[in-house]
Formats: C-alpha cells, structure tokens, sequence
C-alpha cells in the first residue's frame, strides 16, 4: 500500500520499458511450443515411438494443459515483479517501489528539494529506438542513497517531470524578505 | 533398439489413471497457492491501476480454461 500525504497526487508513474519484459516473454513463448518441436524431431531423427497405455491423444492433452498452465503462472509472476517495479512522481517526492522478489519489497522517497541532480543515459540502437534508458536521480545527502532505473520507459520525460517539480518546489521555498515602508513610501 | 519398448510392462502399484488424478490435483493446490499469492500482490500493491485489473481478468479466465481442458482430456483418457 503506498500512502500520500493529503492533497498529493500522482502525476506520472514510471516503469521500465515494455521491451525489458517482452525478451522473457518470447522464451516462454518459445517453451510453450517446444514440445511439438521435439516431439517432431524425436519422430523424424531417430525413428522411435513411445508406447502410450489407453488413449494417448487425450494423455497429450492433458499433459500439454499442464504444461501451459505452469508457463501461464510463470509468465505472472515474473510480470508482476516487473510491473510492480514503479516509481511514482508527485508534486512533492520521488517514491521509489523496487520491487525484487514476490516477498522482497523495497519503498524508498525523496523529496525535490533534496533532488542535486538528474541524469539519463540511452545507450544503443534498440534503447535509441524504443526510447528507454538508465535515469539516475542524486541526492544531496551522502547518507542516503541515490535513485536510479534501468531501462526506464521515455526517461527524458521523466527528467523533465523532475527538473519541473523541482522548480517548482524551490520557488515556493525562497525566502520573503519583508521591507518596512512609511506612509510616504520610503524605508 | 528402442529404450521405451518396455515402459508399458512396467509393473505399478496403483492404476496410472489414479495417479494422474492425483498429480492433478496436486498441481491445482499448488498452483491455486500461487495464484492467491499474485492476486495479494495486485490488489495489495497494484493502486486500483487498469492495467493490473486487466491482467487479472486475463489470468483468471485463461487458467480456468486451461484447468477445464485438463480436467476434461482426463476425464476421457
């Protein structure tokens, strides 16, 4: 569960790029018709047939359902590592919700005015075209550690969205000085 | 020579249809515990997002196909 502070809002929700998860995706893809393929080449290459007690269409099935149900499961819980993986930007704070495992949760926040300085790198062809790449967010604190996302979905909207809350905050934070005038307008 | 020619004179101590009704359902049990374990997580840490209730329509109603195809196939084995 993530808690607001009241009247703090969302405004955007980072995540890593889609391509991250699709190269996982595509090895299960692959596993899930794997077993035609090696069925076909254990028929073809050496020839043999395995002796199947009663109906063997039916024990197939059964056993290929399985088999689709454990890279269903599987192809979840990877994905709900992956999507759970986030950073939420609000008007006051980077929360940072690192999620590692099923049971390893990790939420870190940092506030704009702590914010030193923001950088994104996109390396390559693929990151070039899919727009994504590391964001890295420095604190000025030495204690506390710096924020960063790898393979970060559009990271230069994010580095914008940043510098802009960070304005932002640093504007409403500039000190009033409070000048004493007379009914004449002088000092 | 063929290693599996002798696989049907393999002697077992219960029915195999038996023991494939058994396997079955040891994976629903396992395979029920994960899928509570996800759904925690979604509605737990997924923030009411459209994508995640999506991606909870699509798990529920596929795995309930493929768990209906299974049982089906060995009900007819």
């Amino acid at each position: 569960m993530l808690h607001l502070d009241p009247g703090e809002k969302i405004i955007i929700e980072v995540r890593k790029h889609w391509f991250v998860f699709f190269s996982y995706g595509f090895f299960l893809a692959v596993a899930a018709i794997a077993p035609f393929i090696l069925y076909e080449l254990y028929a073809h290459l050496f020839d043999f047939n395995i002796p199947f007690i009663g109906n063997a269409d039916t024990l197939a099935g059964f056993a290929y359902s399985l088999w689709l149900l454990a890279i269903w499961i599987s192809f979840f819980v990877q994905w709900t590592n992956y999507y759970l993986d986030v950073w939420y930007i609000t008007q006051k704070r980077i929360i940072d919700v690192e999620q590692k495992r099923l049971f390893h949760r990790e939420v870190s926040s940092i506030r704009f005015d702590k914010i030193q300085d923001i950088t994104v790198e996109v390396k390559g062809l693929l990151a070039t075209f899919l727009n994504f790449g590391h964001v890295s967010v420095q604190t000025a604190s030495e204690d506390s550690q710096d924020f960063s996302m790898k393979s970060a979905a559009n990271p230069e909207r994010i580095r914008k969205t940043v510098f802009a809350q960070h304005n932002l905050v640093a504007e409403r934070t500039q000190p009033v000085r409070i000048v004493e005038k007379d009914l004449n307008g002088n000092v | 020579m063929n290693p599996f020619a002798n696989i049907s004179k393999l002697p077992l101590p219960v029915e195999g249809k038996e023991v494939l009704w058994g396997f079955f359902g040891v994976f629903i049990i396992v395979y029920v515990v994960i899928s509570a374990i996800l759904l925690f997580h979604w509605r737990r840490y997924g923030m009411n997002n459209k994508n995640i209730i999506f991606a909870e329509a699509i798990f529920l109603v596929v795995s309930l196909s493929l768990f209906g195809i299974a049982f089906a196939t060995l009900s007819n084995f």
